[in-house]
């Protein structure tokens, strides 16, 4: 549905985008993760026909955003960042206009009008001005906007900024329940908002995706997590050294309270990493107090990745 | 002026329409044709496992199609969408009451100022200061219309509409038109007027309003293009009032008088915005003098498309 092959983009000298690559099917909800200024508005950008692609191929259901603009804009839903909207416009005066826009028309168009403010819950507030609402209103009303022609694909942008947790619960299941026949793209900086609605994740970090896997994958890293009190540096020498198991991460708590390691096996099972560290424990003579599966957080991830492509560069 | 430059697009648009569905039709039959017939005879039971599976694609595809894109408008239906939800803009907020009613006040004190005092049946000054009126409140129509949506962010959501960058400036260009001929509709009392009071020639009543639609639609291009060029709509406003008053100006004998050279007074009367007005509002009307309306007005809705294009590439 979405398919984006070498796509660079220079603002002026800036590289924005250096040579991303990325495709998206029918039914998934993808999540496109980045700290600000990576490049995820560029990119969100080009697929919604606002820029061009300087170098490489975009194409969005089988149409180049160069070539076929109006068929890539027809079949796309799209929220921008901080969903800007005209103040000025009843709300529903809006829809209508973002219908009609679309090639919506008469019973069609009410029939479409009516169901995306149910889906929003925006039907009380159909009659007000839009500069009235408040801002989780207004974003559901952005997001009503570009529900209302049932794209193929969806595209949003922060679609969960300023929303309270109730409103981001609801506007998650909407996404999550859409892309089941459909495509979505959401762009976040929040990481445990991606981890709930999304079941992949691309990471773009200086205009280049650094990670695109299932966010399943992402989460369930094999690995055993430890907490150890005995000499730091001896301790941190000895985990880094072992050739059973690479050190993803490590943290000093207060004093006497220990160290925490994350470590991942290296060919071997958790189970045999884990006796490893409580042999090695014994042996020692430190105390283990706490030894159990690893859990990875999105913070973790995106930390881990976005730093790896530091020490490349 | 609006209907000519608003139908031309269309057929352009509506092949691209046509072309797409085409492409799309092509893309759903190709699968069939090309897996078919080199397979069938090589083997019958490859056939039929080949000739199952595009089918099934195929079928796919079609249930999917009414969800997946709507026809889309046609050109001319979305510049009426377009131009319907820039006309609503103007009277949503105070700016078009706050313009037509200065304008009318200030019609009817130039009016009537002159009226009486010429004791005679006639509409001259009426038209004679309309390029003045236009000038002024031309700017603060266009002001907004690309300014505020590229300071707002709604252009964003504006341009990944299924509309070209053509019919979105023209349907913003017929909704300021439209404000400024309900400005000239106030002033239909007075030909009305004068022609009850006297013998009233309509020849240059309708010269008049002829060319102050004219010369409102240039004006109306020269205020669109300039918003799009700037962030603000007080800029953009400025910039119009600037360049639009250059372009009329430079054809005005105050200026003109000032000229020693008579071929550059003659090339600046020729490009001067509102020499042509005048013989128009006498009742003259030349083709030349509406062509070169016509041509100014045009060639700043296509810089407007263009710089709207340009703007993709950064």
């Amino acid at each position: 549905m979405i398919h984006v092959e070498n796509l660079t983009k220079h603002y002026g000298s800036f590289l924005a985008l250096d040579a991303v690559n990325f495709h998206l099917d029918r039914g998934e909800v993808v999540g496109f993760l980045g700290p600000n200024g990576a490049g995820k508005t560029t990119t969100i950008k080009i697929l919604t026909c606002n820029l061009y692609p300087e170098i490489g191929t975009v194409k969005v259901a089988g149409f180049d955003v160069r070539t076929d603009e109006i068929e890539v804009q027809r079949r796309i839903g799209y929220l921008a960042e901080s969903a800007p909207l005209y103040r000025d416009m009843l709300v529903r005066e809006y829809l209508r206009f973002m219908g009609e826009a679309r090639g919506l028309a008469g019973a069609g168009l009410t029939g479409a009008l009516e169901r995306v403010a149910g889906q929003c819950g925006i039907e009380k507030y159909l009659h007000r001005p839009i500069g009235h609402l408040s801002k989780g209103y207004r974003q559901r009303v952005g997001l009503a906007q570009a529900l209302i022609h049932e794209p193929e694909v969806l595209i949003l942008d922060e679609p969960y900024t300023g929303l309270d947790p109730l409103q981001i619960i609801e506007i998650r299941n909407l996404v999550k329940d859409y892309g089941r026949n459909h495509t979505v793209l959401l762009s976040s900086h929040i990481l445990s908002e991606v981890e709930a609605t999304c079941n992949r994740v691309l990471i773009i970090h200086e205009g280049r995706i650094v990670t695109d896997e299932s966010a399943s994958l992402l989460l369930h890293q094999d690995s055993v997590f430890v907490r150890i009190v005995g000499p730091d540096p001896e301790l941190l020498a000895h985990f880094a050294g072992l050739g059973q198991a690479k050190l993803i991460g490590s943290h000093r708590m207060p004093a006497g309270e220990g160290m925490e390691l994350h470590l991942k096996p290296v060919g071997c099972t958790l189970d045999e990493l884990a006796l490893t560290v409580s042999a090695a424990c014994r042996e020692k003579d430190w105390s283990l107090l706490y030894l159990g599966p690893g859990t990875v957080t999105f913070e973790d991830l995106f930390l881990q990745f976005t730093k790896k492509k530091d020490v490349r560069a | 002026m609006t209907e000519k430059d608003t139908k031309s697009p269309e057929p352009e648009v509506k092949d691209e329409a046509n072309a797409g569905a085409d492409r799309a039709d092509a893309g759903e039959m190709t699968p069939v044709r090309a897996g078919t017939p080199e397979k069938a005879e090589a083997d019958p039971e490859a056939t039929m496992k080949i000739e199952d599976l595009p089918r099934k694609k195929s079928k796919d595809r079609r249930a999917d199609a009414p969800r997946g894109a709507h026809p889309g408008p046609s050109a001319w239906r979305s510049f009426v969408v377009v131009w319907k939800k820039e006309s609503a803009g103007f009277f949503h907020s105070p700016v078009a009451y706050i313009i037509l009613g200065g304008f009318a006040l200030l019609v009817s004190w130039l009016f009537f100022d002159q009226f009486w005092l010429r004791n005679e049946a006639s509409v001259r000054p009426l038209f004679a200061s309309m390029p003045l009126l236009f000038l002024l409140i031309t700017p603060l129509l266009t002001m907004r219309s690309w300014a505020e949506e590229r300071s707002t962010g709604t252009a964003d959501q504006l341009f990944s509409l299924p509309v070209s960058l053509t019919v979105l400036t023209l349907g913003k260009a017929a909704a300021c038109l439209g404000v400024l001929l309900l400005a000239l509709a106030i002033t239909l009392p007075y030909p009305i007027m004068a022609e009850s009071l006297g013998n009233l020639d309509w020849g240059p009543v309708f010269g008049g309003y002829i060319a102050a639609i004219l010369l409102g639609a240039a004006y109306v291009a020269i205020g669109l293009f300039l918003s799009s060029l700037t962030r603000t709509q007080i800029e953009a406003a400025f910039l119009t009032f600037f360049v639009a008053g250059l372009l009329y100006f430079i054809g005005e004998p105050f200026f003109l008088d000032r000229m020693e050279n008579p071929q550059a007074a003659l090339f600046l009367t020729r490009m001067g915005l509102g020499s042509r007005f005048s013989s128009i509002a006498r009742g003259v009307l030349d083709l030349r003098d509406l062509l070169y309306y016509v041509s100014v007005t045009a060639f700043f809705v296509m810089l407007n498309v263009a710089v709207l294009r340009h703007r993709k590439w950064l």
